[in-house]
């Protein structure tokens, strides 16, 4: 009976150790001209750049605004950042000096993605309105993401080359300048099966940490289902000089899933998480997995990992935050299906994990229930005062209605 | 020249027609089909890698993207169950884009960017069937209780087909080239959806067991010879790996592949043979071809990386080899072949689907794990 006790205590007090997290009301962003697409969101001095793509398939334009740090929007008219030929897709962005650099996916050219990019200044204004070739040539670069170091942008991509995908990178300056008009390697698979993923970038200590996951043909997986496989990591130092770190070691069936998120917490150590799930198999769908989370430090040594929790439905999409308090990672899930068999009406919600500044799993939040409204990629940025601003598809209640973004605040 | 005026604009406004051009379709008269004919491939798209990337249709990665792909013009729609994704192939440009992908889950019609279904399934979507007019695409939405969409190719806009509780508990389905879709409810009867969205039930028990997990519960309709095709991936049912049933009676009868309890003859695994004997590793699927089942049906390998005829007369199945392996090594026929690395499209476990029949007598096929899809053209008989 005391041993109960004691561990009843134990819980509550625990319990009342996790600090709760107040999930603010959710207010939608102007529209933009076609379906808004893949928001992303990224701090600047005293407000916050929403990017998202305004389009798909046959035409899609760069849209942008701001937003204060209650999330309400500081433009009436949106940001017009690129409205190219064809499609401009995938936008990130990450500020710098005094102004963001927003990078993205071009088709300009009608044949392949190439990597483009614009500064918007902290009023709003875009500085470069025809935009500013990061990388361009035969074959894709695509699949951009950008952070600062405090001197330099660094941009980087997955560009086809001989048959598979590497990942490469150029420094911005400040001012807008490409430093680095020869790519700089940031990733390669030594496996000619392999490919490089999707790459997610963060600055650390004046460097930058760049993460993917391994593409491979199903004949060299020894998880035998193809597909994704190997949690990989690129140190890039201030001069752009890359090396290799080893953060994830795979085993076997988990079959970590791209794309990976990083976030940094402004000091000394980045979040790098991720999402497992199996791929398929004989029984029909995937199935959902708990995923993972490893605390790098600016050496790119491992200072510590969390498991997630156990999701009820499979994680899509993980996007990691640091709000000066902990990190958040914001997922959206759907697919819920009927223990009777049947399958129940189908939603996407957003929720998110709390984790504590030590890595201490806190716990999991609804920050979008899904009714009437689903919601969809999302993302999110920290103010770096216990506040997070999450953003996110927020998909219309019937048809004909457009796709909007939305946003809401969470405060722990 | 003034004579000729009026036959040169009739002539132009013949060849806009294309029901005149599609009358001439004939297998065999216009195109070479059957025994002996050869085909040459080429490969439409594909990087040989796994992933999410459109782009250049080299240099795209895929995951799952198998099952029939549905020519529309100059256009390629498929589906890739395990991005949850409806990409569209521009033959012109050369290049893959992406239409809907990885979500959002749901029941909400619209523009085809924007709609919400939970379509796809196995590992290999095979969830699209294109309409006979060609001007629109139905969404069989398997994990919405088997909800109906319809796509219409011209607005982009999907809206929903058909009453979501019409199918659910279906154990089988497939369509009619005219668009209706035959399907049968849990205690085996027969129904058939037409066009208009009418249901009705056509008086006819299909012989039990339905519960075998038949290929992604697809029937493979032939109202030609009033057969209703299907397949399983493994020898679970008490006829076989493939066989149909009988739209009168109901029947069930084994088309090739050993049968429940049975011993696969080593001999015949994988390889050409006596279709009783064939065994097939991990089956991938099944079609008609141009003469819509009255003599062939045709398996995708699977796990074999290849495909088979079934002669359906002879009783015997043929496996696609190299018709000229010293030679012209994209030359392909239906022949006598063993379960061997030489008689593969590519290294094993790619996955192909079964072959989807274009209108010239060609047919593709796409692999599952590798993002290719290959094209194969008669060439000579």
């Amino acid at each position: 009976m005391k041993t109960r006790i004691l561990t009843l205590a134990a819980a509550i007090l625990a319990a009342a150790s996790v600090r709760a997290a107040e999930v603010g009301p959710e207010t939608v962003l102007p529209a933009s001209p076609l379906p808004a697409h893949d928001p992303r969101i990224a701090k600047g001095n005293d407000s916050f750049l929403v990017v998202w793509q305004s389009g798909k398939a046959e035409k899609a334009d760069i849209c942008a605004c701001r937003l204060d740090a209650a999330g309400k929007p500081l433009d009436e008219r949106l940001i017009l950042v690129s409205d190219g030929f064809e499609c401009q897709e995938r936008p990130r962005a990450a500020w710098g000096r005094d102004c963001w650099l927003v990078v993205w996916a071009d088709l300009r050219n009608d044949r392949d993605y190439d990597i483009f990019a614009a500064r918007v200044g902290a009023d709003g204004k875009v500085l470069d309105p025809k935009g500013i070739e990061i990388i361009s040539g035969a074959h894709n670069q695509c699949r951009p993401d950008v952070a600062f170091n405090g001197t330099s942008w660094l941009v980087v991509w997955r560009a086809f080359d001989q048959g598979r995908y590497w990942g490469y990178g150029a420094r911005v300056s400040a001012a807008g300048a490409v430093m680095d008009t020869t790519p700089l390697k940031i990733a390669e698979e030594g496996n000619r099966e392999s490919s490089v993923g999707e790459m997610a970038l963060a600055s650390i200590g004046g460097k930058w940490l760049a993460g993917w996951i391994t593409r491979t043909s199903s004949l060299k997986n020894p998880a035998g289902g193809g597909g994704a496989q190997g949690i990989r990591a690129t140190l890039v130092a201030a001069d752009g000089k890359a090396s290799t770190v080893e953060v994830y070691r795979n085993r076997g069936m988990e079959q970590a899933q791209p794309p990976v998120t990083i976030v940094s917490n402004g000091k000394d150590e980045c979040l790098y998480s991720w999402r497992n799930a199996t791929t398929g198999g004989r029984s029909g769908t995937q199935r959902g997995m708990p995923y993972g989370a490893l605390r790098v430090d600016a050496d790119g040594k491992v200072t510590g990992t969390t498991v997630l929790g156990r999701a009820k439905a499979y994680v899509r999409q993980p996007a990691a935050a640091w709000d000066g308090r902990g990190y958040m990672v914001v997922y959206w899930h759907g697919h819920r299906r009927d223990p009777n068999r049947g399958y129940k009406e189908h939603t996407n919600r957003i929720n998110a994990h709390l984790i504590a500044a030590d890595g201490k799993y806190e716990k999991e939040i609804e920050i979008s229930s899904g009714t009437p409204h689903p919601g969809y990629a999302p993302d999110a940025c920290g103010a770096g005062d216990g506040r997070t601003l999450v953003v996110y598809e927020r998909h219309p209640a019937k048809a004909g209605d457009p796709i909007l973004i939305a946003v809401r605040t969470v405060t722990r | 020249m003034n004579r000729l005026v009026p036959v040169i604009a009739a002539a132009l406004v013949l060849s806009l027609i294309p029901q005149a051009r599609a009358a001439d379709k004939t297998p065999g008269k216009n195109f070479p089909y059957g025994e002996g004919v050869v085909y040459k491939r080429e490969v439409l798209y594909g990087s040989f890698a796994t992933g999410a990337q459109d782009g250049p249709a080299t240099e795209v990665e895929m995951f799952g993207a198998g099952g029939p792909r549905l020519p529309d013009g100059d256009r390629i729609i498929f589906e890739d169950g395990v991005n949850q994704a409806v990409y569209r192939y521009d033959a012109k440009k050369k290049r893959i884009v992406t239409l809907s992908a990885g979500g959002p889950y749901g029941r909400q019609g619209g523009p085809i960017e924007s709609s919400r279904f939970a379509a796809g399934g196995y590992m290999r979507g095979m969830s699209l069937t294109l309409e006979p007019s060609g001007n629109a695409i139905r969404i069989f939405d398997r994990n919405n209780s088997g909800a109906l969409w319809r796509w219409d190719l011209e607005t982009g806009v999907v809206a929903p087909f058909e009453n979501a509780d019409q199918t659910k508990g279906t154990a089988v389905r497939g369509f009619a080239p005219d668009g209706s879709m035959y399907f049968a409810r849990g205690d085996g009867k027969l129904m058939k959806t037409l066009p208009d969205g009418t249901t009705k039930d056509l008086g006819v028990t299909l012989q039990q067991p339905l519960s075998i997990p038949t290929f992604n519960g697809n029937l493979v309709v032939s109202e030609e010879t009033g057969r209703l095709f299907t397949m399983a991936r493994d020898p679970y049912s008490p006829w076989g790996i493939v066989w149909y049933w009988d739209m009168k009676t109901g029947k069930a009868t084994g088309v090739a592949g050993p049968k429940k309890g049975d011993t696969p003859d080593k001999e015949y695994k994988c390889a050409s043979g006596p279709a009783d004997k064939v065994s097939f590793w991990c089956a991938s699927g099944l079609t008609l071809g141009p003469d819509r089942g009255k003599r062939y049906v045709y398996l995708g390998g699977g796990d074999e990386s290849t495909c088979s005829r079934i002669d359906l007369e002879k009783k015997y199945v043929h496996k696609m080899v190299r018709s000229d392996p010293k030679g012209d090594r994209s030359l392909w026929t239906f022949g006598e072949g063993r379960q061997n690395k030489d008689y593969r499209f590519a290294d094993p476990y790619r996955w192909p689907g079964p072959p989807s029949w274009g209108p010239d007598g060609e047919y593709y096929m796409g692999y599952a794990l590798c993002t290719k899809l290959d094209v194969y053209r008669p060439v000579k008989k």
